[in-house]
Formats: C-alpha cells, sequence, structure tokens
C-alpha cells in the first residue's frame, strides 16, 4: 500500500519535471502553425506559413549562413585546440597540469560577460571589433572546453602500450599518432565537435559584445524577432532548430553515451 | 666473434649497460651475448629488471651507462622505429580500430615498403599462424590466444633482427599457454629467428629457451644453457627459482658429495660458487629429493639395515594431480620440515602422523655456502 | 617513449599558448581596464559599484536569484537523477537523451518558448482565468519568477548529470547490503546514498551558481526593467553607456563572486569529508 502511494508520488513529480523540461519545446512546435499570434494559446490559426516564409526571409537565411560559417570555423580551431590540449595534458610533460586543466576548462566557470567585454577590448584595437574573425575567435575559446572534456576522458581511455606497439614496428611518433592514436580520439573529437558546434550556434553573450549590423548571428536575430520586431516566422525557425538538435543528440548518446563525458 | 659461420654470428651484445629509476638502479651493469638465431629467455620475479632490459633492447628505454650493440653496431641511441625488432606484447597490444590483417600489415606500411612485398609477407605471416581465415577481423572478436597469434604475426612480418617477447603468456589461461608455447617453438625452429623472451615461469624458459638469463635485482644471477641451470643452479635464488623449494639450515660441507647436520649425512648433488668442504651452510632440495622406502604407523622400524635412511613423520598430504604431495617432519637430529612430491598416488592418502623412512637423492639437493640471507 | 611524450608536450604547449592569448589575455585586459582610468591607476570604478544603491540592488539580486535558483535546481534535479539512475539500464538512456538534448538545445529557443508558456495568453494564465474568474490578475512574464524560472530551466540538466554521475558509482551492493541489516529504504537513502552523492551535490550546486549568476540572456529575454543582474548591467555600461572601465569592474567583481562562491563550496565539501571520516 505504502510502496503503490510512493510509485504514484514518484510518477507524478516526475511527470511534472519532464513538462517543465519539455513545456517551452513543445509549445514551441505547437504556435509555429500560428501564423497569426505566435503568443497565442492554444493557437486559432493553422498553417503552413510560417515554414513557406523561412526560407524566403532574407534575414534570417543570412543569419543562418553566419552562424553556421562561425559555428564550422570556431568549431575546426577549437578541435585543434582540444586535441592538442588533451594529448598534452594526459601524456605530455607539462608544468602544473591542475593548473591548466583549470585554464583550459576556464572558459565554463568565467562569466561570459568578462569574456565578453575582454574581446571586446582586444580586438577594438586591431580594428577586429564586429567582424566575423573576432566572432569566431572568441567562439573558439568558449565552446573548447566541451571539446577538451570529452577528449581528456578519451585519452585517459586510451592505452599507451599501443603506441610502443607502433613505433617498436616502425612507426615514427607523428605516423603512430596519425595512425593509431587519433583514429581512436576521433568519435570522441567528433562528438565534441558536433556539441561544441551547438554551443557555437547558440552563443548570445559573448556575441553581443562583438556583434555590429554586418555580423547579425542566428540566436542574436532570433532575439530580435522575438522581441523587438515581432515575427511569427521566428516559430518555424525556432522548431526547425528544436528537432534538428534532438536528432544530432539522440544519434550522439546512441552512438558514443556522451552524457559519460559532460 | 670467431668463425664465419652466420649462426656462430653475435647477433646482440648488452655492454654494461645501467639504468637508474629516481635513484634506484634497477640494472646495474649487465653484460650478455646472443647470437643469431637464439633464443634467450630472461627469467626473474617481478622488479628484477627483466622489462627494463626488453625495453631498452627495443629502444622504448634508453641506457644510463653501457651500450646496446646490434650485429657490431652501437644502437643505444637509435629511436626503436628505426632498429627493426618486433615485439609481442603481455597485454597483446593490437590497435582495435584495424582488422587482424591491418594489424600484421602495420610494420610494413610504416616501413612503406612495395605493395606486392606486403602482401605476400602479410599472407604468409598469417598463414604461420593459422589466422588467414580471421584476417578480415578486428581484435575484440578474437580470444586472447588468437589475438596473441596477431601480435605474433605483426611482429614477424617486420622479419626483425631480434623479435622480443614481454611475459606474453601470462593472460592466458593454461591450457591456451601449452598451445601457445609449442607454436613459439615451432615457429622458431622453422625461422630460426634470434629471440628475446621476458618471463617470470621457469616452465616457459625451460621450454623455449636455448640460454637463459635468471635476474635478480637488476643483476645476472646466473646465465647458461637450461640443462645446465636446472642440474647445477650456481646460487641459491636461481635454485630457489627452478624448484629447490627446500631448505635445511645448518649444514656442514664434509666434502664435494656430503654435508652434515648434526650426525645425520646427507648426499650432495651439486655445489654452489665458492663452496668448499668444512664450510657452514645450507641445503635446498627439489621436491623429488626424498625416495620413499616404507611407510608404517610404529615409532621404530624393525630391521635397522639401511644406514643412509632418514625417518620422518607425516604432517600432512594431498594430491596434487595424479601425484601426492608430503608434508615432512624429518626426525634423526634434523628436526626440520620439507615438502616433497611422489610421482603417484599413493592410496590410501598416508595420514597425519604416520611414520616413513626414506633416503635423500643426491642429485635434487644442492649446498651453499652462508645462510644465503643476503 | 620520450619522443611520444615530447611530440604531446610540444602540442599541449601550443594549446597552453592559444589560450593564454585568447583567454587569460582578454581576463586581464578586463581587470586593467577596470583600474586603470584616464592613465591612472585607481578603484573609483569598484568604489562606484559598492556606493550607488542601484549598483547595490543589483548585487544583491543577483546573489538572491542564483542562490534560489540553485536550490530549486538542486532539489528537483536530485529527485530526477535519483529517477533516472533507479530506472532499468535500457530506460535510461532515453531520460539521459532528453537531459542531453535540453542542455544542448539553444538557449534562445527555450527562453522564446518560456515567453510563450508564461505570456499573457498562454496556458498558465488561460488555465489560472478559467479557474479564477477573468478578473483575477496574474503577470508571470518580465519578473523575477519568470527569470528563476528560465535559470532553473537552463541549469538543470548539468545538474542532474553531475548528481546522476555520482549515483551511478555508488555501489549498489552498499544499498542492499543496508537493507539487508534491517534498514528501512528511507533510512538507507539519508544514511548511505545521499552522504555518498554529496561530491555530486556540491559539483552540481558550483556549476548551478555560477552558470545562474552570470546568466546574461534570461532576464535579457523573460525578465522585467527591474531584473536586470550583473551581466545586464555589465552590458549596458560598457556598450549603452559607453563606460568601459565601470563595465569591466562590474565583470570582475561578478566573476571574484563567482570564484569565492566556487571555493567556498570545495572546502564545505572537504569539511564534510573530513568529517565523515573522522565520524
Amino acid at each position: 500500500m505504502l510502496a503503490k502511494v510512493g510509485k504514484t508520488v514518484t510518477f507524478i513529480y516526475v511527470t511534472i519535471i519532464l513538462l517543465f523540461i519539455l513545456a517551452p519545446l513543445f509549445m514551441i512546435l505547437l504556435v509555429s502553425f500560428n501564423p497569426t499570434n505566435m503568443f497565442q494559446f492554444p493557437p486559432d490559426t493553422f498553417s503552413f506559413q510560417n515554414y513557406t516564409q523561412l526560407f524566403q526571409d532574407e534575414r534570417i537565411l543570412s543569419s543562418i549562413g553566419l552562424s553556421v560559417f562561425i559555428g564550422l570555423v570556431s568549431t575546426i580551431i577549437a578541435s585543434f585546440i582540444g586535441l592538442f590540449a588533451a594529448v598534452g595534458l594526459v601524456r605530455g610533460k607539462l608544468p602544473g597540469k591542475n593548473l591548466l586543466e583549470s585554464l583550459f576548462l576556464g572558459p565554463l566557470i568565467v562569466p561570459l560577460v568578462t569574456t565578453g567585454i575582454g574581446f571586446l577590448l582586444i580586438f577594438v584595437p586591431l580594428g577586429l571589433a564586429g567582424s566575423p574573425t573576432a566572432i569566431i575567435l572568441a567562439h573558439s575559446v568558449v565552446i573548447s572546453p566541451y571539446i577538451i572534456r570529452i577528449l581528456i576522458a578519451s585519452m585517459r581511455q586510451f592505452d599507451p602500450v599501443q603506441e610502443e606497439a607502433a613505433i617498436v614496428h616502425g612507426a615514427s611518433p607523428l605516423y603512430a599518432f596519425a595512425t593509431i592514436v587519433f583514429p581512436q580520439l576521433l568519435p570522441a573529437l567528433l562528438s565534441g565537435a558536433i556539441l561544441s558546434f551547438l554551443v557555437s550556434l547558440d552563443e548570445y553573450t559573448v556575441t553581443v559584445f562583438l556583434t555590429q549590423a554586418e555580423t547579425v548571428t542566428l540566436p542574436i536575430q532570433i532575439y530580435q524577432l522575438v522581441s523587438v520586431d515581432i515575427n511569427p516566422v521566428v516559430t518555424a525557425l525556432a522548431s526547425v532548430m528544436v528537432i534538428l538538435a534532438f536528432v544530432l543528440i539522440t544519434i550522439l548518446e546512441k552512438r558514443l553515451q556522451i552524457h559519460k563525458y559532460l | 666473434m670467431a668463425g664465419s659461420d652466420i649462426s656462430l654470428k653475435t647477433s646482440i651484445s648488452l655492454d654494461s649497460i645501467t639504468k637508474i629509476y629516481k635513484g634506484n638502479t634497477v640494472i646495474d651493469h649487465i653484460d650478455l651475448d646472443l647470437q643469431e638465431g637464439e633464443f634467450l629467455s630472461l627469467l626473474g620475479p617481478s622488479g628484477s629488471g627483466k622489462t627494463t632490459i626488453l625495453r631498452m633492447v627495443a629502444g622504448l628505454v634508453t641506457p644510463d651507462e653501457g651500450k646496446v650493440i646490434l650485429r657490431g653496431e652501437d644502437i643505444s641511441f637509435t629511436p626503436p622505429n628505426k632498429r627493426n625488432m618486433g615485439m609481442v606484447f603481455q597485454q597483446y597490444a593490437l590497435f582495435p580500430h584495424m582488422t587482424i590483417q591491418e594489424n600484421v600489415t602495420y610494420g610494413l606500411k610504416a616501413r612503406k615498403l612495395p605493395k606486392a612485398e606486403i602482401t605476400e609477407r602479410v599472407q604468409k605471416y598469417l598463414e604461420l599462424v593459422d589466422l588467414k581465415h580471421l584476417a578480415g577481423r578486428r581484435p575484440r572478436e578474437l580470444s586472447g590466444g588468437q589475438q596473441q597469434r596477431v601480435s605474433l604475426a605483426r611482429a614477424l612480418a617486420v622479419e626483425p633482427v631480434v623479435l622480443l617477447f614481454d611475459e606474453p603468456l601470462s593472460n592466458l589461461d593454461v591450457r591456451l599457454k601449452e598451445q601457445m608455447l609449442k607454436e613459439i617453438r615451432h615457429l622458431h625452429r622453422k625461422l630460426g629467428f634470434t629471440a628475446i623472451y621476458v618471463t617470470h615461469d621457469q616452465n616457459e624458459a625451460l621450454y623455449l629457451s636455448d640460454k637463459i638469463a635468471v635476474l635478480n635485482k637488476g643483476k645476472i644471477e646466473q646465465f647458461s644453457s637450461p640443462e645446465e641451470i636446472l642440474k647445477n643452479p650456481t646460487s641459491a635464488f636461481v635454485a630457489d627459482f627452478f624448484g629447490y623449494t627446500n631448505r635445511i639450515e645448518n649444514v656442514v660441507l664434509m666434502d664435494e658429495q656430503t654435508a652434515q647436520i648434526g650426525d645425520v649425512k646427507i648426499p650432495v648433488g651439486h655445489l654452489g660458487i665458492d663452496a668448499h668442504p668444512n664450510d657452514q651452510g645450507f641445503l635446498l632440495l627439489r621436491l623429488n629429493a626424498a625416495q620413499i622406502l616404507d611407510l608404517q604407523n610404529q615409532q621404530t622400524f624393525m630391521d635397522e639395515k639401511e644406514a643412509t635412511a632418514i625417518r620422518a613423520e607425516i604432517r600432512d598430504s594431498r594430491y596434487l594431480g595424479d601425484e601426492t604431495e608430503l608434508r615432512l617432519h624429518i626426525r634423526d637430529g634434523i628436526e626440520q620440515e620439507i615438502t616433497v612430491k611422489l610421482p603417484q598416488m599413493l592410496t590410501p592418502l598416508p595420514p597425519e602422523g604416520m611414520q616413513i623412512r626414506f633416503r635423500f637423492q643426491a642429485e635434487a639437493i644442492c649446498f651453499y655456502k652462508g645462510d644465503g640471507r643476503t | 617513449m620520450n619522443r611520444m611524450q615530447r611530440f604531446y608536450t610540444m602540442l599541449g604547449w601550443i594549446a597552453v599558448l592559444y589560450m593564454l592569448l585568447m583567454f587569460i589575455y582578454p581576463v586581464l585586459k578586463v581587470v586593467i581596464t577596470s583600474v586603470w582610468v584616464n592613465g591612472q591607476f585607481t578603484f573609483d570604478n569598484y568604489k562606484t559599484i559598492f556606493s550607488t544603491a542601484i549598483y547595490r540592488q543589483v548585487l544583491v539580486k543577483t546573489l538572491w536569484i542564483s542562490i534560489v535558483s540553485t536550490f530549486i535546481t538542486l532539489i528537483i534535479g536530485y529527485a530526477l537523477a535519483n529517477f533516472i539512475a533507479k530506472r532499468p539500464a535500457k530506460k535510461q538512456g532515453f531520460w539521459l537523451m532528453i537531459v542531453i538534448a535540453s542542455m544542448f538545445m539553444s538557449l534562445t529557443v527555450r527562453l522564446f518558448g518560456w515567453m510563450i508558456v508564461l505570456g499573457e495568453k498562454g496556458p498558465i494564465i488561460q488555465l489560472f482565468r478559467l479557474l479564477f474568474g477573468e478578473k483575477q490578475e496574474l503577470t508571470l512574464m518580465f519578473s523575477s519568477v519568470a527569470v528563476i524560472i528560465g535559470i532553473v530551466h537552463f541549469v538543470l540538466p548539468f545538474v542532474v548529470l553531475n548528481i546522476y554521475t555520482t549515483l551511478k558509482k555508488i555501489e549498489p551492493s552498499l544499498s542492499e547490503a543496508s537493507i539487508m541489516l534491517g534498514a528501512s529504504p528511507m533510512r538507507t537513502f539519508w544514511k548511505v546514498i545521499f552522504p555518498l552523492s554529496l561530491p555530486g551535490v556540491y559539483a552540481g550546486a558550483s556549476l548551478a551558481f555560477s552558470l545562474a549568476a552570470s546568466t546574461f540572456l534570461v532576464p535579457t529575454i523573460l525578465g522585467g526593467p527591474k531584473d536586470s543582474l550583473m551581466s545586464n548591467l555589465a552590458y549596458n555600461s560598457t556598450i549603452t553607456v559607453g563606460n568601459m572601465g565601470l563595465g569591466s569592474a562590474i565583470s570582475f567583481v561578478l566573476l571574484i563572486i563567482i570564484v569565492a562562491v566556487l571555493m567556498g563550496l570545495s572546502a564545505l565539501e572537504r569539511r564534510g569529508h573530513h568529517a565523515s571520516e573522522s565520524r
């Protein structure tokens, strides 16, 4: 009897938490079919108008293009940094490894406004403020911890005896790294890179310090369309992003169990 | 080296090599010579330095002093990938993301050999270890024994000047171990490679080797053929390693064949280095050192005809497979315990307290000077 | 293996240099800008922050909103993590996926969703009106409540994952042993499971607090004019007003607060650890 009550209580609170997590996402999917008023619940009309308009809206499309470009380049930079940091920390001979690990994970702790102002301060004298270059460099730092953490975990699992086997049988260190170590780190690197890419696509706080009229990234554009010049097309955009992120995460979790590295 | 016959040429020499880790001398001025085609085992307990020596030959560790000389050339500081060695690891160390075939190909690709030769060699060595049918599999799909054979094929495929084995069988169960031992011996006979084999198992060393180097605390205790080591272990450490597990203390050596404890005379088959008559010392006995004459329940034996017979009381007995192991308390002025093994199953199992009379077997007994505690 | 190690060390140094240049240098520049006004070293910016009532209010508000959000997140996060950890292994994957998906789902988009949910014509207020009549006034958007809801939603997945990971590390045999020895499930939880999961709780709390205290986007989207937090203040000072020194100082105070709280939490954890060991 008591056990049954306990189960019911558990069921209720888990349902509430689940509802809490998913409610805003469902809400967006729901209102995306209402082209008249996106804040109306329940929606009073149903059409795909938002979706068809999404692909005609120049501003949104150029924001998507810019954000994807920034995301890709900054992810590539962060991947190199992450890879170098992970092998250096786990297997290299670096002084003060604990301190260095904090350095690499620091962008997660230092408030984004602090780094944001910092980037503004160093990029303005270089004439880079507002340029995609500045945003790319800033993102590469902010997103790198996600890659580094996954790669450190993956590198710690790697058995160095494989390197010895490669080298004894004739491989140079570089060849051994390229043929033995790197291919085995690749799954972790890829999942870290995808997560970082998602973080870059959604980066608002640092970017807002560096953005200018020509560099309106996707999250800044969404904010504009949600709060300033309200436009229901944004619901379609948001829905696409929700579904895309869900698919990517599902693949990553099913394939690589990324929750173990986060 | 003298002689033009290739089989008598020195393959690898260690010239007074020394390694110090954090102030501890783990390898202490070791000299070793190995002829082409010879199979050498480095035998010793963990911490004796055997693996470090192997890693110095491979180039994974550089000596702090001394030289590693390969076919007359000093390779002490040659990087490992330039030494043309092959190595079989304890944990197999196969590349999990590659197929069996790719694993075997690895060293050949690293050497940038022509494609045709790579294909030919890989086929040859996969066939030799009987794994051709599994060439497309990945290591984790294979059993431990199969994985170790892949590791062997990978090392053989580079046709190394010296083939190195780092305790390759210690992760395998007894039956697989037997099988792999046979296979390694067979391959050595067939291909005639030069090999250095690290192990802590004296049976592996005895079965495979032309030469055995017994190591203790970074030094060589004895370096000779298996027969010689078995028959004549030059130190108590070596004897202990090769099954001389019993110890009788407070013994005086009478002459080269007899030791005495109290009034009892014990025949001695071998003497340790520097042992001379009138030396104080101890005996080490193999498990077959006692030849049982008779068993009975009384304290006294009727006939006292056997002058060399020793009386003892059974303290414990058990079967070991189809053998019988007895723990004996030797009386007759010795008052010490030894363990002996009889090559047959005694039925019924002799009970505790039973009296026994036995004779020492000289060839299973060694005398060593001192108290052996250094 | 020295050569392999040298290779890794070299790569490591490249990464260290990049981070020094692109991360430490900007943060240092923030510190310098905050104390270097018109070519002179001065603490004026910090004095302004602590002597101006509005700034002090924002500081206090940031602290209490972060603390409240952290506690709420810890409570519901622990419940959820504990629930997931007890699921059959196969079903855990589904739950973890939801947690991770909400972690990497665009925050801008999620907060936009909350705008609709909490909005004037959203489901909650509609339901409220249905129950209590049209006359009843209820506003959720642009309030501290909305900001706290947004922060909890943002931080929850991080907390759940941290606690879940430590819960999974606890030997199942421990709670079995406790129950075999006659302890009730409740007692087993409080005496065995909960103390062992504390590292995860502390890690979750640290992460929750630092994310909450430094959030910029949540008050921007869900908060009203009175709900500005430190990050918003720093942004307004630098970008809107153009006072780089003051903005830098505000953001640096925020950094100091976060680091202090993190150090405090880890000290607390160590003390708890010693206490439980000496017991």
